[in-house]
């Protein structure tokens, strides 16, 4: 089956705040693994602008620190499944979510 | 002295504070958490020890380049009771007051800092709800006339009664009546607005209550009507005033009834509408004229608001000023800028007969030609610069030209058409002929202007 996992970063860490991201990491899944994977620069993004960037993108996944309520809605009416109040560096956090066991609140470092 | 036989551990007497303390080493790696920062921020102390602060704290500060306790230790002074917003783990933004210093060795050599959190969520409400009363939905002001209407429409807006909206062009009505709806218990209903001055008498009834299927030669389907598609919220009919004196007999069966018949309609259809309706004109007047009917007018100002011009508060234009070119500055992504003194005195001198309308215009057109910088009174529009526009008297009659005009008005003086013929005339020159241009800046409608420019014998 293969999926989108969307990774908001701030300075080389997970963003602690999903309205304050300034890159995103998209990762491609195929089966559980790492197929592809791009930056894409969002400092310029509000915080809708960021969240129809990234339903548009067709994102299943978002993790990230905190997300305030109006973004986390849109994104939960989108369908995507949000993994929050994460902390760690991009790495560690996406080896914990390809060896699924990534959930809310995890802190890896 | 009695001495204490145990010496209180620190980190007891930090747990009894009623403020959030933390302190953090020079790589900003959270060493110490007390109890009320875990009740601010949502985060276990024992989630927060050898954090990063701002993974925990989550400040807006943090992420534009204030941090409190970096620029603590860099000025090595104390940073105190600054304001932040703080993104708890709950998700919730929370207002708080922080203050931040360096944490020092015996030997002076800095070995972190420490930062107190203070919730602020009562100041912030408070704050909030004194900004509230400067507004009422988009209608904003705080002059004393506004102040009355601000109590008042709470009130009426919470009735299901008929409103009356009074007050010349510009001021306001349609977004008065827009927050009256928001502020309705038919909030989650539809808003429907009608301008009554737009269409002939005989296309408005249609306009208004629809008609059915072989009503007339091309009704070839039912269509239903302003009043059904309101069905539930608010109808709002704009220029009352103009609508015929037909048609009033049937909007008064309406609200006498709650109910109607469509053109070539043989069953009634109910009525769930409130109806706020709005006019620029004397209505008063027009009764006793025997123009408007006078069953109608009382029916309709059950609950009656007047909306002050703008001359006569002038109090609210630095306060409108500001926030039209927010308004402004947000949509075109400028910083805020603001109004020299000199730009800000030309307003205050000016009539406005366009009202508040033609003030938002004005900011625009300034605001257009200085993107992102301080507006003087050389980007105002050419027509404000040149125009003579005493404050009260001859503007109110100005004003009072600019609405609707019947056959019976008398003509404006020789002195008041000069200037506004020069104001017309030097707003054409700048919109370069264009009508729409013209109407825009002077604060206007088209068929105003077309009704003034045939009045002041200018061809249209």
């Amino acid at each position: 089956m293969k999926t989108i996992a969307a990774l908001c970063l701030w300075e080389e860490r997970i963003a602690p705040r999903y309205d304050r991201s300034q890159k995103v990491l998209v990762v491609h899944l195929d089966h559980g693994k790492a197929v592809e994977a791009s930056t894409i620069a969002v400092e310029h993004l509000d915080r809708e602008e960021l969240c129809k960037t990234l339903i548009a993108m067709k994102i299943n996944t978002l993790i990230c620190g905190g997300v305030v309520d109006p973004c986390r809605r849109t994104l939960e009416q989108a369908g995507v499944k949000i993994i929050d109040n994460v902390i760690g560096s991009p790495q560690a956090v996406l080896s914990r979510h390809l060896a699924g066991a990534l959930s809310s609140g995890t802190v890896v470092d | 002295m009695k001495r204490l036989q145990t010496p209180i551990p620190p980190e007891l007497i930090l747990d009894h504070l009623a403020v959030g303390v933390f302190t953090v080493d020079p790589d900003f790696l959270i060493t110490s958490f007390n109890a009320q920062a875990e009740e601010l921020t949502g985060f276990t102390r024992k989630e927060a020890l050898g954090r990063r602060c701002y993974e925990i704290f989550r400040a807006d500060m943090c992420f534009e380049g204030h941090c409190a306790l970096r620029r603590a230790m860099d000025s090595k002074s104390s940073i105190v009771r600054e304001r932040a917003n703080i993104l708890d783990k709950r998700n919730q933004e929370r207002p708080v007051e922080i203050s931040a210093a360096v944490l020092r060795d015996k030997t002076g050599a800095i070995i972190g800092g420490v930062e107190t959190i203070q919730d602020d969520s009562n100041r912030a409400a408070l704050e909030k709800q004194v900004k509230a009363s400067y507004s009422f939905g988009d209608v904003i002001g705080k002059s004393p006339a506004m102040q009355t209407l601000f109590e008042a429409l709470p009130v009426l807006s919470a009735t299901d009664s008929t409103m009356l909206i009074l007050g010349e062009t510009g001021t306001g009505k349609g977004l008065t009546a827009r927050a009256a709806h928001n502020a309705s218990p038919r909030r989650e209903g539809p808003f429907v607005k009608v301008n009554c001055a737009a269409l002939p008498a005989p296309l408005l009834e249609s306009e208004l209550f629809g008609y059915r299927k072989g009503a007339f030669t091309d009704a070839r389907s039912d269509k239903p009507g302003m009043f059904e598609l309101a069905h539930g919220g608010t109808i709002f009919l704009d220029e009352i005033g103009e609508m015929d004196i037909g048609l009033q007999a049937k909007l008064l069966q309406v609200l006498e009834d709650k109910e109607f018949y469509p053109l070539g309609g043989v069953r009634p259809v109910k009525a769930d509408a409130r109806v706020i309706a709005s006019t620029n004109r004397d209505l008063a007047s027009m009764v006793r004229e025997k123009r408007f009917r006078d069953d109608l007018y009382y029916r309709l100002q059950v609950a009656q608001l007047e909306l002050p011009p703008l001359r006569e508060r002038r109090e609210d234009i630095p306060l409108l000023a500001a926030r039209f070119l927010q308004e402004q500055g947000a949509l075109e992504g400028h910083t805020a800028r603001g109004l020299s003194s000199a730009a800000l005195k030309l307003l205050m001198e000016y009539g406005f007969p366009g009202n508040v309308r033609e003030l938002r215009n004005i900011l625009e057109y300034a605001a257009a030609l200085k993107p992102g910088g301080r507006i003087e009174p050389a980007d105002m529009p050419r027509y404000l610069l040149r125009i003579d526009c005493p404050p009260a008297g001859a503007q109110r009659a100005a004003a009072a030209e600019t609405a609707p005009q019947s056959d019976s008005t008398p003509d404006p003086t020789p002195e008041r058409s000069e200037t506004e013929r020069k104001a017309v005339t030097d707003a054409l020159h700048q919109a370069k002929g264009s009508r729409s241009e013209t109407a825009r800046l002077l604060g206007i409608s088209r068929t105003t202007l077309w009704r003034k420019m045939k009045q002041l014998g200018l061809g249209w």
